[in-house]
């Protein structure tokens, strides 16, 4: 599903270069569950960014189900985060104005479905996580917990076959972390969804079915 | 998709309460001064456009051309009307009509009217134009007989309150005394906006009938051009008006003279309202001053613009995280950009909303620029709220455009990675725009300051003459052999709170021109000069206090029998010394005195050659009485004025007394600069408003965005006042920038402006100085307002936050 080939990627800095990631090869099939998981500044975050399209690699190939998509322009690129590719935040990242309902609601604006399908699929979203009561409240009145199941719902709510999650658990208590690392393996697992997570946390980390070691911008073994 | 970027705006709006404050404050005030100025445009413009096929309707006019000078007349001479009538194939219809002007006075059943010159002798041809509706009365025969008249509705209730139109129909009018009409109709008031304001219509042949009418109104002469008689050609649909000019002036051409020659030519119904050369009836709308308003609409319009574009790019960055959002679910540059203009939309259409509340408070402010007539409840009408709606999309979309750009341009992993940084476009835009808003506030102050300075020197120069404690009393026309005003001359001089009386013409400096050709034969050449001249009795020169340089002052007589010339006017007659003139002969009568130079009118005017003659039969008809010391709580002129009236009273029991001191009129020659004056006062009051919300805005914004810096600051021992200018050195950078911008441009406009007077103030530095102070101190005390708070802030505060 997903083939990065001789990615690079490296910035600007004064008059030389600071290298981020060296020359990655990595193949991830269709319903894995992949956690990168590296030392701070190791270019993990990087790597998401770039297979989640947010950032363009410096070199290499990146073909995403068999279409190359590093060159790709601004408006291709946007069809496929409507339709293939959720994210999730570390700091959540919900809009602040929208309430939970509608937080939800946007992607499936973006996609242009139609009204009644929209409620319907954000009732059966928050239905399934339990949100019903909440769906009314703005983020700044729900826990951080909440917050992330919000994240969460919003990334799959549009039915995408990747979900890339950027530390989900970062910012939340052992307890919260394991309700929503549940949540993945369950996504992954009924839905068949492909996850891939960066995180810091080996305990996270065994939710999935492999681990990518990343160091110094270069994949380990 | 439409409601979710319409919440978002709403509850943005709400969030930033103060920023949407300042926002909306300027953008209401930006768009009620455009509203109005339109409100204006629309209403001036609409005028006589529904006269019934008014794109056929001319009236004729004339220009008039002798030594050199040309005169333009709204009238033509009596035998035109005759021939437009007769000779001119062209011509379908004439309509003429004679405005009343020389009756003084109306009486209904024993209760006096004046006449407010909205009185006309027509007929039916002219009821016919305008398409009056008849509420009583037959439109047929109502004018054909001498002494019949027709009121409009509203002059019927006024003279007969209470009575329906057909009770009036038989009720009889008596002007001045003499002449008994009978109401033979009564008409609805024309229901369009039209210049043809006339409210009573003597029937044409009354004209006929009465020989004080015929001598004035129906003089055959064709040199005798008055704007009391007024001609409307209506032409055939298929002919050009350059071809009607042309058979007319065939037969006008026969009796123009060497020395005066008189052209005629066609005015189009759709300029009647505009043309200043040749007035309309009530008010001639003035084009020139429609686009001083235009430029002040647009140029606080822009300011407020610059506003939302200052304020919104300023605050990007607190919503660079959305932007970031939203882009990595779906949502693409385009439709971001679209969202951002939508809420920039909601907010302008707010703003206009609340403009209409407070666009009647400027039109109440502007009151003296505006038309006095002009209807407030227009504004509540279709086409003006149509052009508000229009108005406010286009505001939205040249204030959004750049912060919506701004606002859609970021890309989600920049904004999304980390939450600090000043992201929201570039700094250098928002100071240059900041700096065009204070050069516009700048130049409005520095104008004001100029034009307050011009009118000070104006009112306080020496005018050659005396003008204080001076006032005069007009007298009624009707007075053949003087008696009644003689009488009360005698009257009021012998009241011992005045100290001198003549009874003369007009005032040395009025309102106006009087002038006459002058020649004078100097034995080689004949020399021909326009000379603007004064009529007075022997007590003209004492009262006001001329300066006589040579000979004597005149004696009073019926006719002019002997001259005064001043020395503009003995120079322009080629006496070197002023004592040369005198004996010399002028128009026939020998100049027995010389008096220094006075003005004449406005500093605009050039003083110029003057000749002061005698005339008490034809022009002395106003007293011109200089009062005592005012006395100790101006018990003087208490006493005075109570036996002036007492005196008038006695004489003319009919007539109310009024008099107008003669610094009221000097003062009234300013009036035009003093309603510039104070449309600019507005105009630098909004522009400074509008600015400095801006500037408040921006200082608020930037304050909140440095308090971490602030504290840590002050924990390291800066003082307040250090942290205060700071934060203040960086916005005065802008408003400095633009004071330097203001000088040359203000310099320039403005000595323009002072180039129209002929006696004028300085623009010293001290004046751009004075305006650069206004400005600075608005602009540091209110942002004293924030900055000042920041400083004084506890910094253990402000840093356990982070």
């Amino acid at each position: 599903m997903i083939q990065l080939q001789k990615i690079s990627k490296h910035y600007p800095v004064g008059f030389g270069k600071n290298e981020i990631l060296k020359d990655v090869d990595l193949t991830i099939e269709e319903g894995e569950f992949v956690s990168i998981m590296g030392p701070s500044g190791s270019g993990k975050s990087t790597l998401l960014h770039i297979l989640g399209l947010l950032e363009e690699p410096s070199a290499g190939q990146y073909l995403f189900q068999g279409e190359r998509v590093d060159k790709m322009n601004e408006k291709k690129r946007t069809q496929l985060h409507r339709g293939a590719i959720g994210f999730v935040f570390q700091a959540y990242h919900l809009i602040d104005e929208l309430t939970v309902y509608e937080n939800i609601e946007t992607p499936l604006l973006y996609k242009s479905l139609s009204g009644s399908e929209r409620k319907s699929k954000v009732a059966d979203v928050l239905d399934r996580f339990n949100m019903v009561a909440k769906k009314d409240l703005f983020p700044n009145q729900l826990s951080g917990g909440q917050q992330q199941l919000v994240g969460i719902a919003r990334a799959i709510v549009a039915e995408p076959r990747v979900i890339l999650a950027d530390e989900p658990t970062g910012n939340l208590h052992s307890d919260q972390a394991k309700v929503i690392m549940e949540l993945f393996k369950q996504l992954n697992e009924q839905d068949k969804i492909t996850i891939i997570q960066v995180t810091h946390s080996d305990l996270n980390a065994t939710y999935g079915n492999r681990i990518i070691q990343i160091r110094d911008g270069h994949i380990q073994g | 998709m439409f409601r979710n970027y319409f919440l978002v705006a709403i509850r943005n709006i709400w969030r930033n309460k103060v920023f949407s404050l300042l926002n909306i404050m300027g953008l209401v005030i930006g768009i009620s001064a455009a509203l109005v100025v339109y409100l204006v445009v629309f209403y001036e413009s609409g005028f006589n456009k529904a006269v019934p096929d008014g794109e056929h309707i001319y009236r004729v006019v004339s220009t008039i051309s002798f030594s050199g000078d040309s005169v333009k007349n709204s009238g033509v001479a009596v035998p035109v009307i005759a021939v437009a009538q007769e000779n001119v194939p062209q011509v379908e219809k004439t309509t003429r009509f004679f405005i009343n002007n020389t009756t003084s006075r109306i009486t209904v059943d024993g209760k006096d009217f004046q006449n407010n010159e909205d009185v006309i002798f027509a007929d039916r041809n002219y009821m016919d134009m305008l398409g009056y509706e008849w509420l009583g009365g037959d439109a047929a025969t109502a004018l054909s007989q001498p002494l019949s008249v027709v009121l409009t509705q509203d002059r019927a209730h006024l003279y007969f309150p209470g009575l329906s139109a057909d009770q009036v129909l038989g009720k009889q009018i008596l002007y001045d005394d003499s002449i008994r009409a009978t109401v033979t109709g009564v008409v609805r008031e024309l229901s369009y906006n039209t210049d043809f304001w006339f409210r009573e219509m003597i029937s044409m042949p009354t004209l006929q009938s009465n020989s004080y009418f015929k001598g004035i109104y129906l003089d055959r002469d064709w040199q005798s051009i008055s704007s009391s008689t007024q001609l409307f050609v209506k032409l055939l649909s298929s002919s050009r008006p350059q071809e009607v000019t042309a058979t007319l002036m065939k037969y006008m051409a026969e009796h123009n003279t060497k020395d005066s020659r008189t052209a005629l030519s066609l005015q189009p119904l759709s300029d009647l309202h505009f043309n200043t050369d040749f007035h309309a009836y009530n008010r001639t709308a003035d084009r020139k001053q429609l686009n001083i308003l235009s430029v002040v609409a647009v140029a606080l319009l822009v300011l407020a613009v610059i506003n939302f574009v200052n304020l919104t790019t300023a605050q990007a960055s607190r919503r660079a995280k959305e932007t970031g959002i939203r882009k990595a679910i779906g949502g693409t540059t385009g439709q971001l950009i679209k969202q951002f203009l939508g809420e920039t939309a909601v907010l302008t259409l707010i703003a206009a909303t609340l403009s209409l509340l407070v666009a009647p408070l400027l039109i109440i402010s502007f009151h003296a620029f505006l038309p006095e007539d002009l209807p407030v409840t227009q504004l509540y009408t279709a086409p003006v709220l149509a052009f508000l709606f229009i108005l406010a999309v286009v505001v939205a979309l040249i204030a959004g455009v750049y912060p919506a750009y701004v606002l859609a341009r970021f890309q989600p992993m920049v904004v999304l990675k980390s939450n600090t940084g000043n992201r929201g476009g570039k700094v250098w835009v928002r100071q240059t725009l900041t700096a065009v808003q204070f050069t516009v506030a700048q130049f409005f102050v520095i104008a004001t300051l100029i034009v307050s300075k011009q009118i000070h020197f104006s009112l306080n120069k020496d005018l050659g003459f005396r003008k204080d404690a001076i006032l005069t009393i007009g007298t009624p026309r009707l007075d053949p052999d003087q008696s009644r005003r003689r009488l009360l001359e005698e009257r009021i001089a012998a009241l011992p709170e005045v100290e001198k009386v003549s009874l003369s013409g007009c005032t040395p400096a009025m309102n106006g021109w009087m002038t006459i050709t002058m020649k004078h034969n100097n034995g080689k050449q004949e020399i021909e000069k326009v000379v603007e001249v004064r009529y007075g009795d022997s007590a003209y020169l004492p009262v006001y206090q001329l300066h006589l340089l040579a000979g004597r002052n005149i004696a009073t007589t019926d006719s002019v029998r002997e001259w005064l010339l001043n020395e503009t006017a003995a120079r322009a007659f080629g006496f070197k010394r002023p004592q040369d003139a005198i004996g010399q002969l002028v128009e026939g009568h020998p100049v027995v005195g010389v008096v220094g130079n006075f003005n004449v009118g406005s500093m605009r005017r050039e003083i110029p050659a003057v000749a002061i003659g005698s005339d008490a039969l034809s022009n002395h008809r106003t007293l011109h009485v200089r009062l005592r010391n005012a006395g100790e709580g101006g018990v003087v002129w208490k006493n005075a004025f109570a036996g002036m009236e007492k005196a008038w009273k006695e004489i003319y029991p009919r007539e109310e007394f009024s008099y107008e001191f003669l610094d009221k009129t000097v003062a009234n020659l300013y009036q035009q600069e003093r309603q510039m004056g104070n449309l600019l006062n507005w105009c630098a009051g909004l522009a400074i408003f509008i600015s400095i919300l801006g500037l408040l805005g921006l200082v608020i914004f930037t304050t909140d965005q440095r308090t971490k810096e602030i504290g840590i600051r002050k924990v390291l021992g800066a003082t307040v006042w250090q942290v205060v200018s700071m934060l203040t050195t960086d916005f005065m950078k802008p408003v400095l920038v633009a004071f330097l911008l203001a000088i040359p441009v203000s310099w320039w406009a403005m000595n323009l402006w002072l180039q129209t007077f002929a006696y004028r103030t300085g623009l010293t530095w001290w004046v751009f100085a004075a305006g650069g102070g206004i400005m600075a101190i608005m602009a540091l005390t209110a942002m004293s307002l924030k900055t000042v708070r920041a400083a004084l802030s506890n910094p253990a505060n402000t840093l356990k936050t982070e």
